[in-house]
């Protein structure tokens, strides 16, 4: 018998498939057509794909710091979501990752090189080896972390369901408690390595823009510090809204535990967004007086990026959110809402630091157009397809849930 | 050469030979004395046979005229001759062939996450090398004279190579193809040295000497490239490692802080296991 609840999920999963394959044609077509048509002008070669890498990376290694209050730093009541945290985590690393992969033009290539003949001076190259070891030592913790749950099912299921579990805990199906607190201990310290290096991947990912002299919306100190601080309210706003969203649809109740804990992430992510807007406040004051930097920030403070930086990177993405989690007995609606706003606000904020960046000193008649291709669409909408289609795995065979342990 | 006959004095003349740092004249390991490119804007009728050259040297498709006739490079097109007019004078306008720069410390190769672009400090030459390039582009943003161009059928970046395949025995091609002489490949000395004298009778401006450390292309101008409407590259080296390693380093201290601060987070917040 299938249930209504199934035909929803198949329904669902045909959806995000054909997008992907949507995005999946596109590239092919790249090849075809020449790459171009993935592009606005041959002078802002970095476009939506670059953007959307930063957004989702950003959030990935932002997830590693909340997670990690629960594992590293000991904070019982965080444990709670670490589980949905570091699975969150690296499907966002891996969809961001898959975008700039798409992007280079030869991504064969960059797996040859990259041990053949590493330029150990380059940013681009810190920031792979960085993101690529953090996304294992995520993915070690989720099944670390998973493992018992997982080890359950494999012990009670038989035919391919438990080949498939007896494979994601490469066989150790013990569940006594001295092997649970093994895995405790082990993710610990695969948490431990993910918080450093996802730090250091995030801070590095803003160098690699930083490092550029040439570009001085980008160029200086600002922006690596920025990243790490903007990484904390990507990952909180990404996770609050997909753990939100994930309880309403399936019909669960927010059991008590968590509930508070959203509140309190809630209040987190108020936080987190005051200091980013006090920080931007204070690079953009502070350049008004820059001659080098004047020019690039009046493009976003009063040029063709204006409307969109002060509509949906302030108001929308930074201010409202921030009264609406600031109002006692905030909802869960409410947080949902604001954490939607800022995700919104985020993306914008990504693409417009992309593109703007590379204005200057080019471009000086403007841009020839302030949006994306339909081509560089379509590939989004297949690379955000595949992130949900990865969740939905996610959540419906694999433990995710919140539940005290 | 053309000093000769000039007003220009003995004095002036020596005070302009005198004026270049050695470390720029020679390849500081080996001794070897480097060479360059010269460009004269006063002499290049903008017939672009450099143009063509450069095409057929280089077995590259045709070059599609924009409406807008001014041309700009791109990835099966390495150099460009445009009509130039100073923003201060319109009566003063040259024919400017521009290309990579060929910096003495590129700022590309720096960057290059997989070590695809080398600077050849005897010739000259930056090359990208076709073979190795993953088409990450960061060449492109890194460079203060914004040159390196994304061929989008072959998937790389390209650009001017100086020709590394001739040089020095032979000319680069376009240099080769010059009917009026105004380009120019010897030693870099020389070079500068001509330039500096030219640009001194004519008033002009050598593009070159200093801008991004100092290039292995040098064009005499007919006055600065802020007011001839070039890209003005910094008059120092750019996006040099000393310098980004600062930057990286204040995301990490960044890092550092936030771990600190979640750490007593958790000391005050009273939940531990
Ligand atoms: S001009 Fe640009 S591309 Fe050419 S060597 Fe200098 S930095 Fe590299
Ligand atoms: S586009 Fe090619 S040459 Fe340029 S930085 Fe990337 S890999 Fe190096």
């Amino acid at each position: 018998m299938i249930s209504s609840r199934d035909t929803i999920f198949y329904w669902w999963m045909s959806f995000l498939l054909a997008f992907i394959i949507l995005g999946a044609f596109v590239v092919l077509l790249s090849f075809v057509e020449g790459q171009e048509i993935l592009e606005i002008s041959t002078h802002i070669p970095w476009t939506m794909l670059v953007s959307v890498y930063v957004f989702f990376v950003v959030s990935g290694s932002g997830m590693c710091v909340i997670t990690s209050l629960g594992h590293v730093f000991g904070i019982k009541r965080y444990e709670l979501i670490s589980k949905r945290g570091v699975f969150f985590a690296s499907i966002a690393i891996m969809s961001g990752l898959l975008a700039i992969l798409l992007h280079l033009g030869h991504v064969e290539r960059a797996f040859v090189y990259v041990y053949l003949s590493p330029n150990l001076k380059s940013g681009i190259l810190w920031m792979g080896f960085f993101y690529s070891v953090y996304l294992l030592f995520v993915i070690i913790e989720y099944l670390l972390l998973a493992r018992a749950d997982m080890a359950k099912i494999a012990n009670t299921s038989t035919g391919y369901k438990q080949v498939f579990y007896s494979l994601l805990v490469f066989g150790r199906k013990d569940e006594s408690e001295r092997s649970v607190h093994l895995d405790h201990k082990l993710a610990k310290a695969a948490g431990g390595s993910a918080f450093v290096t996802g730090l250091a991947a995030v801070s590095t990912l803003g160098a690699v823009f930083a490092h550029t002299e040439a570009r001085s919306l980008w160029y200086g100190a600002f922006y690596p510090a920025y990243f790490v601080l903007s990484a904390t309210f990507s990952g909180l706003s990404f996770f609050l809204f997909i753990t939100i969203l994930t309880y309403w649809i399936r019909g669960e109740e927010i059991g008590d535990k968590l509930s508070r804990l959203i509140c309190e992430l809630g209040k987190l992510l108020a936080l987190m967004l005051s200091m980013g807007l006090l920080f931007n406040s204070w690079m953009i004051f502070s350049s008004v007086n820059n001659p080098e930097k004047i020019n690039s920030i009046m493009l976003l403070i009063n040029g063709p990026f204006s409307f969109s930086f002060y509509v949906f990177e302030i108001l929308l993405g930074t201010i409202i959110p921030i009264i609406i989690l600031l109002t006692p007995k905030v909802t869960h609606r409410g947080i949902f809402v604001s954490s939607l706003l800022v995700l919104m606000g985020l993306f914008v904020m990504r693409y417009n630091f992309v593109t703007a960046g590379q204005v200057l000193p080019v471009l000086k008649e403007g841009l020839p157009s302030y949006f994306p291709t339909f081509f560089e669409i379509v590939i989004t909408l297949g690379i955000t397809a595949l992130f949900a289609l990865l969740y939905t795995f996610g959540v419906k065979f694999l433990p995710l849930k919140e539940t005290n342990h | 050469m053309a000093w000769e006959d000039s007003n220009l004095t003995r004095r002036d003349f020596i005070k302009l030979m005198g004026a270049a740092p050695a470390s720029l004249a020679v390849n500081p390991k080996t001794g070897e004395r480097r060479y360059a490119k010269l460009m004269d804007t006063f002499k290049c009728i903008g017939c672009r046979r450099c143009m063509s050259a450069c095409k057929r040297w280089n077995k590259l498709p045709p070059y599609e005229v924009p409406e807008t006739l001014v041309r700009d490079m791109d990835g099966t097109t390495y150099t460009v001759v445009n009509f130039v007019r100073s923003s201060r004078n319109g009566e003063i306008g040259k024919f400017l062939k521009w290309q990579c720069q060929n910096c003495i410390k590129p700022a590309c190769a720096g960057v290059c996450p997989v070590t695809a672009i080398t600077k050849n400090p005897v010739t000259g030459a930056v090359v990208i090398d076709e073979t190795k390039c993953i088409g990450c582009r960061y060449c492109y943003q890194a460079c203060p004279f914004k040159v390196p161009r994304f061929d989008f059928h072959k998937r790389i970046t390209r650009k001017c190579h100086l020709c590394y395949d001739r040089i020095p025995k032979l000319k680069p091609a376009c240099v080769a193809a010059c009917p009026v002489e105004a380009l120019d490949y010897g030693y870099r000395d020389l070079m500068l040295r001509k330039a500096r004298v030219k640009a001194q009778l004519v008033r002009g401006y050598v593009l070159g000497e200093k801008e991004a450390g100092g290039t292995d292309v040098i064009t005499i101008l007919p006055a600065p490239p802020e007011e001839m409407g070039l890209i003005v590259a910094p008059q120092k080296i750019v996006s040099e490692d000393i310098d980004r390693l600062r930057i990286s380093s204040t995301g990490f201290l960044a890092g550092a802080v936030l771990a600190g601060v979640l750490y007593l987070f958790s000391r005050g917040s009273g939940d531990k296991e």
